[in-house]
């Protein structure tokens, strides 16, 4: 296997063409991506896309199958390559040291990560996760949300300069998932490169720079935000309020070509528009010459979440295909 | 550059064994296991003591020489047992995939978890220490610089044993199955001895054909157990030390250094091959 060209020196993550398979089973398929330096990378995907398997090899805890890889410029077990001093990871599942408490935690990882003035630097991260009055606790008798505070107080321990974090929302509270948009949109203002791996589309979109979209071992999209969602929206939603609303509105409206879903509920309509033409003039033109009058009209937004899951499972096979 | 890597790499190993070595401190079941041998050594060296005072035996070279074996034995048993529980629950926990995502490697994740077994022997070995001389002064046994020779050889097998366990822990990946597969082993061990004791007998001919085909048989497994086997390197190694024969002893040390060696492999080839995330 031979590392990728990295022509580009702002570059922390490079996937060229990885796949890998267990026991004859296609886990990813061809995966190639790149994460440049200083940004929120978003790796989203359904359970089971593949995105822990993606992080495994960037880690070198498994090998592809075929294809090449870099991070930070190098490939292999961190370990081996020193690499571990620029990189903080933080698992889905936080195996953590049950019986010890959180300082002597932290301590163990900052004697491992070789950190200079650990003292004041873990008492600095458990302050700053809101643990400091934890710090004499043993782990085991912490909450979820504590303890992925604390897994990702110590990844960042060493002052990584890459923090690749998987499903790091989970087990988390709403305010612990608004904190943690906030440390990490900090930490990458600090100049940090984000690699954030997670199934909680929402989150994603309020936090990465750019997405990629992982299902069933392919890359389905990697763009910015703005330009997935365009690609995956594909129709926009109207909520429109009639008065006098009757059958005849509804039947001229489902029976409209480029209406694709209605729904009505009291006297509010929800339709869904395909394509990227405006048919405003249309629909309330179709609304007035039925005997209705329009009283409100709203776009709705459709978030990432909402669109993705419009995907069908067939649209998909035809992405991958394509 | 290497020099760096290698002080790195010291270091991680310092750390891992540190914190291993604490916990098996702080933890009951040392105390428990050390209760267990002081009482076994000195049970055996007043049993000892009151065989030698039937036979009329005046003078003795080593009169330790059997509660050293009696130690050395148990000592390796449990530290065998207590390298397979912390190794396999650092992989059933997740926490040695967590290690392993970040500066440590297999070979020094090994390497700790083997430190961390030999500070336990000479924590172990320094009550021993502590009780031998204490029956020394109750038993009027001479305590010679054997008994110091005898530990200092037993490190070897200690190892050697360790690694086994480190093996048996990484092959299972699971504390019940790494413990079973152990205790299985040991088993497998003295059963062999035990059928080659009473089988290996050439009088059977004459009782039973079928008998003393098995007896051979079961003889042969036990010839081949006493070379792959470190418990056998322990107690041979102490045969020849008690002969005062120290090239059978160099044998049987370096039989059990090969064997350490052979095992870290091995270890290390199954962590590579079945991956560190818990299973």
């Amino acid at each position: 296997m031979s590392t990728p060209d990295l022509s580009a020196e702002d570059c922390v993550i490079q996937l060229k063409d990885i796949s890998k398979s267990y026991a004859g089973l296609s886990v990813l398929r061809q995966l190639t991506l790149e994460v440049k330096r200083g940004e929120i990378y978003g790796f989203l995907g359904p359970n089971g896309s593949g995105k822990t398997t993606t992080i495994m090899i960037l880690l070198g805890i498994e090998k592809p199958s075929s294809g090449s890889y870099s991070i930070l410029g190098q490939f292999g077990r961190l370990s081996a390559s020193q690499l571990w001093r620029k990189v903080g990871f933080v698992p889905e599942q936080q195996h953590l040291y049950e019986n010890n408490t959180a300082w002597e935690y932290l301590s163990f990882f900052a004697k491992l990560y070789q950190v200079s003035h650990p003292q004041r630097i873990i008492s600095q991260w458990l302050d700053r996760m809101g643990l400091a009055e934890k710090r004499n606790t043993e782990l085991a008798h912490l909450s979820n949300g504590q303890r992925q505070k604390l897994s990702i107080a110590r990844a960042l321990l060493h002052d990584p300069e890459l923090l690749i974090l998987d499903e790091p929302v989970q087990g988390l509270d709403p305010m612990g998932v608004r904190d943690l948009r906030m440390l990490i949109k900090e930490l990458n203002q600090q100049g940090r490169t984000v690699f954030l791996s997670s199934h909680v589309l929402s989150e994603v979109e309020k936090t990465a720079d750019r997405v990629g979209i992982l299902y069933q071992g392919v890359l389905l999209a990697e763009d910015s935000m703005a330009s997935i969602r365009t690609r995956l929206e594909q129709g926009t939603v109207y909520q429109i309020e009639v008065l006098q609303l009757n059958e005849q509105i509804l039947a001229a409206l489902e029976n409209a070509d480029f209406v694709s879903t209605l729904h009505c509920e009291g006297t509010t309509i929800t339709l869904k528009v395909t394509g990227e033409k405006d048919y405003r003039d249309a629909i309330s033109k179709c609304i007035v010459q039925h005997g209705g009058s329009i009283i409100g009209w709203t776009r709705k937004e459709i978030s990432l979440e909402e669109a993705f899951m419009t995907i069908t499972d067939q649209q998909v096979a035809q992405w991958v295909d394509r | 550059m290497m020099r760096a890597r290698l002080a790195s790499d010291l270091r991680t190993i310092r750390t891992l064994a540190v914190r291993s070595f604490a916990e098996t401190i702080q933890s009951l079941g040392i105390y428990v296991a050390l209760s267990i041998i002081v009482l076994s050594v000195s049970l055996t060296l007043l049993v000892y003591q009151d065989i030698l005072a039937t036979d009329y035996v005046l003078v003795l070279s080593n009169p330790f020489s059997l509660a050293l074996v009696v130690a050395a034995v148990m000592f390796s048993i449990y530290l065998g047992a207590l390298s397979c529980i912390s190794i396999a629950k650092e992989k059933e926990t997740g926490t040695l995939f967590i290690l392993c995502a970040g500066p440590v490697n297999q070979v020094n994740f090994i390497l700790g978890h083997l430190v961390a077994q030999l500070l336990t022997f000479l924590f172990m070995t320094g009550v021993l220490l502590v009780d031998f001389f204490l029956m020394a002064q109750l038993t009027q046994f001479y305590f010679s610089v054997r008994v110091l020779l005898g530990l200092l050889y037993a490190v070897f097998a200690v190892s050697a044993i360790s690694l086994l366990g480190a093996f048996l822990a990484v092959l299972t990946g699971r504390v019940r199955a790494g413990v079973l597969a152990f205790i299985v082993v040991l088993l497998v061990g003295i059963a062999l001895q035990i059928l080659d004791s009473f089988l290996y007998n050439p009088d059977l001919r004459n009782v039973d054909a079928n008998l003393f085909f098995i007896g051979r048989a079961v003889h042969a497994m036990n010839a081949v157990l006493q070379w792959l086997s470190p418990f056998a390197h322990l107690l041979n190694g102490f045969q020849a030390l008690a002969i005062q024969n120290w090239s059978l002893v160099w044998l049987n040390g370096l039989a059990s250094i090969l064997f350490a060696c052979l095992f870290l492999f091995l270890t290390i080839r199954v962590m590579e091959t079945r991956g560190v995330r818990p299973e």
